[in-house]
């Protein structure tokens, strides 16, 4: 008995009547007959692990097992329902070990480069949800993570070689790599954290500095206010505060406009951006010097708790850099009149190309190689063209750039995101077996 | 002033009366053309409600918010009654154009529907704003405590062009071309009493396989809506607040941007997740189809069905809950490009109950935390009130206002 609170009788009796059906339903496809003999599979005479005719296959899950009714499969394309008859909420994971190409036989099995295919999550007791998958010759095998419960392994399947006609009509294996435990993640975490750590005095230091000189407010006060306020705002995206990262403090640090009710004129719009509408629009030093005082106290708010960076976010975060400087950034959405997308572009991957190089270890065994190294190769070159184009254009919204430029940096952004985002789906925690 | 004035001429009125006098010609023919019970029958025009409210958006709607720029509360009246005399007509599938080669007057039908095609499911809808009631017309005594102006919620971007208005119109056929059909005829008839202030056309897409339509992320939307027997309790506006409203309807109107490029780089399980929902089926988590209910009572943890899903926040299925819950008749936009280069994308979220500030507003407050914020955009919208149906041959939508 769970919370869950299913009774194991009404799981069994469930469990029965699903195996009468498949009972009734095996007989029924015997009697039609198929003429690969492949019984398993629920529509036999028509399936040939093509992507039109994947293999249909329904495997029950137990806590005894995991799938030990799943005996038998081909090379190829595959649907495979997955019904849960435990009275828990698990994950289900498709492990292959020593898989190979399509075209050659299996190698020996391998447990130590067990390679995640696909996944199913929280299938609830009682649900049927499909999977699916295209595998190549190798070995499989199912695992079942159970909610509070041990990892259970499913029956090892063996996928021999498909005939020498077939293989050439079947899908490519899908992309494959070895599961990232949250023990790989955390000192990756924790090193951008004590980066992050590093940089701060930096950044705050400047801003102070820029309170001092719109105080002093001597001659030329603005412009070199304007200056030290690019220098703090590029320092503090470089250390990629996306998506919520730093939390409440980091929408008072660097939050725009959005969700108040006066929009830029709303008495609670602080941080880099409230400061940067004043220094552009001619606010006098004393309607400037709250911001930057309030900016400096959010500084000093910054604790361990704010700092911290959960070992799921850090995979996460190397796209989404570069998804917020594609809403914010190339949308103008965070110019509040300083014009300076382009550098804002600039730091924004350079915070992107820390987090690679933080992860590049767990990258590299996981990714293709030539394609990891294309992909940070696309990252340095696009935060050169950036840095260039800033340096040429230094005050220029990027909704103002001529046509032909804005279709650059749009299509490089693009490109890079479509990479990065890869990142984010192979560093998603899975349990270890 | 004489085109100003020419939706007046239009409507038939005479001075003083509340009644429509060119209403009656329409209505005798319009059951011409809906002979049989085919799915193209327009919805009954007159009723205890307006149409395009209990029924599903079809194919292709607009919305249209608008200015009401009549001078005084007569002007009002009879654009009020010039809408309804085109609505009726329109809806009667009759296009019979009396003026169609005439020498004095151009057309009076756009011709973009032919002679005639017949019914095609139209349906139009009418309703007014809370800026409706302030000093032009008089009506301030008449506002409903509970037409309130749109909230702004934590996370919205709202676009001033995109927000507000006096009244809204919701247009829903089969064809794009009898919705666009409608809107230029009330609009032609109407131009010296109203103005559009913002508009955005949507579709509803056909269902794949099977089942709700679904929405730009791939995902089944709308699929749990209060059934017929609950709307009194949950949608229809009563007449303990102000008279007039019993069997209207608050109308929240949301136009909401949808980062698909963004959701598209974001895997399965995680976009599962986030909506509690098996993208391939619609089912909830927990269950095998889409209309399985899901049991968060057996799962408190949030272990099959994660706390944070959109459906979970969205209606958590407790007491407290059930009487917010909302009738959802929301369509997809797709419209050009956003500043940044990308698919300008998303949904037209519209829904009816009988009380906003209790039902819509508390349900959007709970989002807050939804994990979809990250992927979509508040960026207009209002709030109304879909008028009272229109009840026999000489009423007109909102003549009660009036009295």
């Amino acid at each position: 008995m769970t919370s869950l609170g299913r009774s194991g009788s009404t799981i069994r009796l469930r469990a029965i009547l699903s195996a009468i059906i498949a009972l009734a339903l095996l007989l029924i496809a015997w009697g039609v007959g198929n003429a690969s003999g492949w019984w398993h599979h629920d529509a036999p005479h028509t399936a040939d692990g093509t992507t039109n005719r994947p293999y249909r296959v329904t495997v029950n899950l137990s806590l005894n097992g995991c799938t030990a009714d799943w005996t038998a499969s081909r090379a190829g394309a595959q649907v495979i329902s997955l019904n849960n008859t435990t009275d828990r909420s698990m994950d289900v994971e498709l492990i292959g070990t020593g898989a190979n190409s399509q075209k050659k036989q299996p190698t020996a099995k391998d447990a130590a480069a067990a390679q995640i295919y696909s996944e199913l999550e929280r299938l609830g007791p009682g649900v049927t949800r499909e999977m699916t998958t295209v595998i190549g010759p190798g070995h499989y095998h199912f695992l079942c993570l159970p909610d509070d419960a041990p990892a259970v392994s499913g029956t090892d399947v063996t996928i021999a070689k498909a005939t020498a006609g077939q293989v050439t009509a079947l899908p490519t294996p899908l992309p494959h790599a070895a599961p990232v435990t949250e023990q790989e993640l955390i000192p990756v975490a924790q090193e951008y954290v004590d980066w992050v750590r590093t940089q701060l005095p930096g950044i705050e230091k400047t801003v102070e500095k820029m309170h001092s000189t719109v105080a002093k407010g001597s001659e030329g006060w603005r412009r070199s206010a304007q200056s030290q306020w690019k220098t703090a705002h590029h320092g503090w995206l470089t250390l990629g505060a996306a998506y919520d990262a730093f939390g409440d403090l980091g929408t008072d640090i660097d939050g725009t406009a959005d969700g108040l009710p006066n929009g830029a004129a709303d008495k609670d719009f602080t941080g880099f951006h409230r400061i940067e509408k004043d220094l552009w629009e001619n606010r006098a030093p004393a309607e400037v010097l709250p911001h930057i005082g309030a900016l400096i106290d959010s500084f000093e708010a910054i604790d361990d708790k704010t700092l911290e960076v959960g070992a799921l976010d850090i995979g996460l975060r190397a796209h989404e850099i570069s998804e917020d400087a594609r809403r914010l950034t190339l949308d103008g959405k965070d110019d509040f009149g300083s014009h300076t997308g382009l550098d804002a572009l600039t730091a924004e991957n350079q915070g992107t190309q820390k987090v690679i190089a933080l992860l590049s270890e767990i990258l590299a065994r996981r990714l293709p190689r030539d394609e990891f190294d294309g992909m940070k190769s696309d990252l340095k070159s696009n935060t050169d063209y950036f840095a260039e184009l800033s340096q040429e254009h230094p005050n220029i919204a990027p909704a103002n750039l001529s046509h032909e430029i804005a279709q650059q940096v749009r299509s490089r952004l693009g490109e890079q995101t479509e990479q990065l985002a890869r990142i984010a789906t192979v560093t998603d925690i899975r349990r270890a077996e | 002033m004489t085109s100003r004035r020419r939706f007046l001429v239009a409507a038939g009125l005479t001075a003083g009366a509340t009644g429509l006098a060119a209403g009656s010609a329409t209505t005798t023919s319009a059951k011409q053309g809906t002979g049989s019970a085919s799915s193209t029958k327009n919805p009954a025009f007159e009723g205890t409600y307006q149409s395009g409210i209990i029924d599903e958006p079809r194919a292709a709607s607009t919305v249209a918010a608008l200015d009401v720029t009549a001078e005084n509360r007569y002007e009002l009246q009879e654009l009020f009654c010039t809408v309804t005399e085109r609505a009726r007509s329109l809806t009667s599938g009759d296009l019979f154009d009396p003026t169609a080669n005439g020498v004095i007057e151009t057309p009076t039908d756009s011709g973009t529907l032919g002679s005639g095609p017949g019914p095609d499911s139209l349906s139009i809808t009418l309703g007014v704003g809370a800026s409706l009631f302030d000093r032009r017309f008089g009506l301030k005594p008449k506002r409903p405590h509970r037409l309130i102006e749109m909230d702004t919620f934590a996370g919205d971007r709202l676009e001033p062009d995109k927000c507000g208005g006096d009244l809204s119109l919701i247009i829903s056929a089969n064809g794009r071309d009898t919705v666009l059909h409608a809107l230029r005829d009330i609009l032609r008839h109407t131009r010296g009493g109203m103005q559009v202030r913002w508009k955005q056309d949507g579709f509803t897409s056909a269902p794949r396989p099977s089942g709700t339509p679904r929405n730009h992320f791939g995902f089944k939307d709308g699929i749990s809506n209060p059934t017929t027997s609950e709307l009194t309790k949950l949608v229809w506006a009563h007449d303990h607040d102000q008279r007039w409203t019993a069997n209207g309807t608050y109308q929240a109107v949301r136009l909401i941007r949808m980062f698909t490029e963004f959701w598209d780089r974001i895997g399965i399980t995680e976009q599962n997740n986030i909506f509690g929902r098996d993208r391939a089926t619609g089912a909830p988590l927990d269950g095998n189809r889409e209309t399985d209910q899901p049991s968060f009572a057996m799962d408190p943890k949030g272990s099959v069905i994660p706390l944070t899903s959109h459906m979970r926040l969205a209606n958590p299925r407790t007491a407290e809950t059930d009487g917010q819950r909302i009738l959802r008749r929301s369509f997809n936009y797709e419209s050009g490009l956003s500043a940044n280069g990308d698919l300008d994308v998303g949904l037209v979220f519209v829904c009816y109950q009988a009380d906003i500030t209790k039902q819509f507003a508390t349900i959007q407050r709970r989002l807050s935390e939804d994990p979809l914020n990250d992927y979509i955009s508040h960026i207009g919208g209002g709030y109304f009130l879909a008028l009272p149906g229109v009840r026999g041959s000489s009423d007109y939508l909102g003549q009660d206002l009036f009295v």
